[in-house]
């Protein structure tokens, strides 16, 4: 399987006046041409800072340290600021965080559609742009009264909508969406992610969806990465996470999903959440994991592959004893 | 009822309120000051050569404008004619109408002070949201935030000195006072058109130098925090070229907020010019006040306050009226959405 998106090494600091904070740290991971990759973790793990650095939008006191991100095969960090807005939207299109004003609020959707393809030097007549419009927001779900209503005139859902719809103005290879669902009541979060499924297969585009919602993610991903204080702890296919989570970290995630039996569950040590300012030495996770042991405290693990297509990040994989613990099975 | 009418209906009551209560106060105030209004008549008449009799002729003065009766019944009579479009005769300049002195007077004051409003308020926009866009890459244009923090810190009345004293004074490039030369005959023609232009740049510079840096500073803090906004970020994701993004996206939206800063503002912008035309003795509605307010015109004074009033509270229900056209939120609202 092809790469289309390889990430390696990345690491984004912000250099803030209180100290720098390792917001992403020698994060690495591929993503395959058409798949669904979820990226997961708690609020200020780092996941938008990775998409964010993808779209080479960092913005000050943020800074892309190191590492390499290659968009088929093109390395984004080495192009002209010019060159890297080309390949917004044409090769890699980007859903913000926080759908609910990432319109204009004084442009009609089908004016804020046309800067888009304006600026990629299509030349298309009024009339043609809308045509194209409509069948997008056709796509998405909408009528075609949608592109030319202003923002405020849509409901959050709707403009969630739009902003999947202007992300495939131009066919893009890879779309990044960053907590889509956030803002939304249940049941337009699962349809804008179904929405996006369909996207997806359509365009045949990969997608990363970013969230915190284990089930949401479970119901669109094949494969995910879990993040936690800028470091990403664990990746690999979503049933194999699901049936057998590699870090203590993932396990907890899981068991925060309802379900229907009762049963005993991992808690956390209770603690600060995690922080990307002051991160402890070692392992990120051990001032909350339940097996915390003393080599976690000192040495930082390595992510490497602990079973086929699957790669976490924590000593316990070295510890055949100690290992079972994570078993869901044992646990039970 | 309709929600328009309804807040035309507030703005209106508002703008009744508001004449009321300061015309009350323009009429009292200048009443309490101690002086005699008829000794400009008494000086005029004297320099024309009369020859009746000082006293008699005070007297005779006080009765013709009604002043002999008590305050309260002038102050009520002072309502009924204005209620009738009249707004009296000048005691300074008698027997000219104070309608048609102000009347004369307005051009001058209007032409200053829309040109002056315009150009600073666009040209301080536009300046302050490049500045502001561009940030630390701005280079030495930056300088600008300090100029333009020293000209919005400096009185009209001082800058106009510094610039009399400069380009008047010292260096002899533009006239001292008035809006054009003495023997001169207004008229459609080159030559007068040029003077005037000549006696108006020091007034005109004064108030402008001094808004554009208000307008400058008010924009670039405005597209700053405008920088931050999801659909900034979401517009750069799209890779829409950053001159569309400053202009299409950023300025465009900050218009609102600096739309409001002007009709705020207006009353400021207003009264430093009236100041202005005084220290330059331009013949415009500000110096006709002064003069009034020094020989205490009642009617002078008066008329000239209300008019100012009414201009500034039409100015604003102006800029009220433009703001649907700027703002699609407002021009929906109440139409039900799509
Ligand atoms: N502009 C910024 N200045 C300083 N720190 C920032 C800034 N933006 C993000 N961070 C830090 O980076 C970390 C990751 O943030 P983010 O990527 O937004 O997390 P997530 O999207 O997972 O919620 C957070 O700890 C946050 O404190
Ligand atoms: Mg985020």
């Amino acid at each position: 399987m092809t790469s289309i998106l390889e990430v390696n090494d990345l690491r984004v600091y912000f250099h803030t006046p209180r100290g720098m904070v390792k917001a992403v740290d020698n994060v690495t991971f591929d993503v395959h041409a058409g798949e669904r990759f979820g990226l997961i973790g708690e609020s200020g793990s780092g996941k938008s800072t990775i998409a964010l650095a993808i779209m080479r939008l960092i913005r000050s006191p943020g800074r892309i340290e190191s590492g390499e991100i290659r968009l088929e095969g093109e390395n984004l960090l080495a192009l002209s600021d010019e060159e890297m807005r080309q390949r917004r939207l044409a090769g890699v299109a980007m859903v913000t965080q926080g759908a609910m004003n990432s319109l204009n609020p004084v442009m009609r959707i089908r004016q804020q559609f046309a800067d888009g393809l304006n600026s990629h030097g299509e030349t298309v007549t009024v009339d043609e742009a809308r045509e194209q419009l409509v069948d997008l927001l056709a796509r998405v779900g909408l009528k075609p009264e949608a592109a030319d209503v202003y923002p405020h005139q849509l409901s959050g859902g709707m403009k969630q909508r739009v902003c999947i719809a202007l992300a495939m103005s131009l066919r893009p290879s890879l779309i990044i969406a960053d907590e889509p669902t956030s803002a939304l009541d249940v049941v337009v979060q699962r349809q804008v992610v179904q929405t996006l499924r369909q996207v997806q297969e359509e365009l045949d585009a990969a997608v990363i969806l970013i969230g915190h919602d284990m089930g949401l993610m479970a119901q669109f991903a094949s494969r995910v990465g879990v993040m936690y204080a800028g470091k990403l702890v664990e990746e690999g296919p979503v049933r194999a996470i699901f049936r057998q989570p590699e870090h203590p970290y993932t396990r907890i995630l899981m068991e925060s999903l309802p379900s229907l039996d009762e049963k005993e569950t991992l808690q956390v040590v209770k603690g600060a959440p995690p922080s990307a300012a002051d991160r402890p030495a070692g392992c990120v996770f051990h001032p909350r994991c339940p097996f915390v042991m003393d080599r976690c405290i000192q040495e930082e693990p390595l992510f490497r592959e602990v079973a086929p297509e699957q790669w976490a990040a924590c000593h316990l994989h070295d510890e055949p004893a100690a290992a079972h613990s994570l078993s869901r099975e044992v646990a039970e | 009822m309709n929600p328009y009418i309804r807040y035309i209906g507030e703005r209106l009551i508002l703008l009744l309120a508001t004449i009321f209560i300061s015309m009350t106060v323009v009429f009292f105030v200048p009443r309490m000051v101690p002086g005699e209004p008829m000794n400009a008549i008494f000086a005029n008449m004297a320099a024309v050569g009369g020859s009746m009799n000082a006293q008699e002729m005070i007297v005779e003065y006080r009765v013709r404008f009604g002043l002999d009766r008590p305050v309260w019944v002038q102050y009520l009579s002072f309502w009924r004619e204005l209620a009738q479009g009249n707004l009296g005769i000048s005691i300074s300049n008698f027997p000219s109408e104070v309608s048609g002195m102000l009347l004369s007077a307005l051009p001058w004051t209007l032409g200053l002070l829309t040109v002056t409003t315009l150009i600073s308020w666009i040209a301080g926009s536009v300046i302050g949201a490049v500045i502001g866009w561009r940030g630390r890459k701005a280079g030495v244009a930056r300088l600008m935030v300090p100029v333009a923090l020293v000209l919005y810190t400096t009185p009209y009345y001082i800058l106009a000195l510094i610039l009399v004293f400069v380009f008047a004074f010292h260096w002899p490039i533009f006239p001292l006072s008035g809006a054009y030369s003495v023997g001169m005959r207004p008229g459609l023609n080159t030559a007068f058109i040029v003077d005037v232009v000549r006696h108006a740049v020091l007034p005109a510079l004064s108030i402008l130098l001094v808004s554009l840096g208000w307008w400058f500073l008010s924009m670039r803090s405005l597209i700053i925090s405008l920088k931050g906004e999801d659909y900034i970020l979401n517009a750069e994701a799209m890779g829409i070229k950053e001159r569309r993004i400053l202009w299409g996206y950023a300025f465009r939206n900050a218009l609102l907020p600096q739309t409001t800063g002007l009709a705020i503002s207006l009353g400021h912008i207003v009264g430093g010019a009236l100041i202005t035309e005084v220290i330059f003795a331009y013949p415009g509605i500000g110096y006709r006040i002064y003069n009034a307010i020094k020989s205490l015109d009642y009617p002078l004074i008066q008329g000239g306050v209300l008019l100012i009033i009414i201009s500034v509270a039409l100015a604003n229900f102006l800029i009220d009226a433009a703001y649907p056209l700027i703002d699609p939120r407002i021009r929906f609202e109440g139409s039900g959405g799509s």
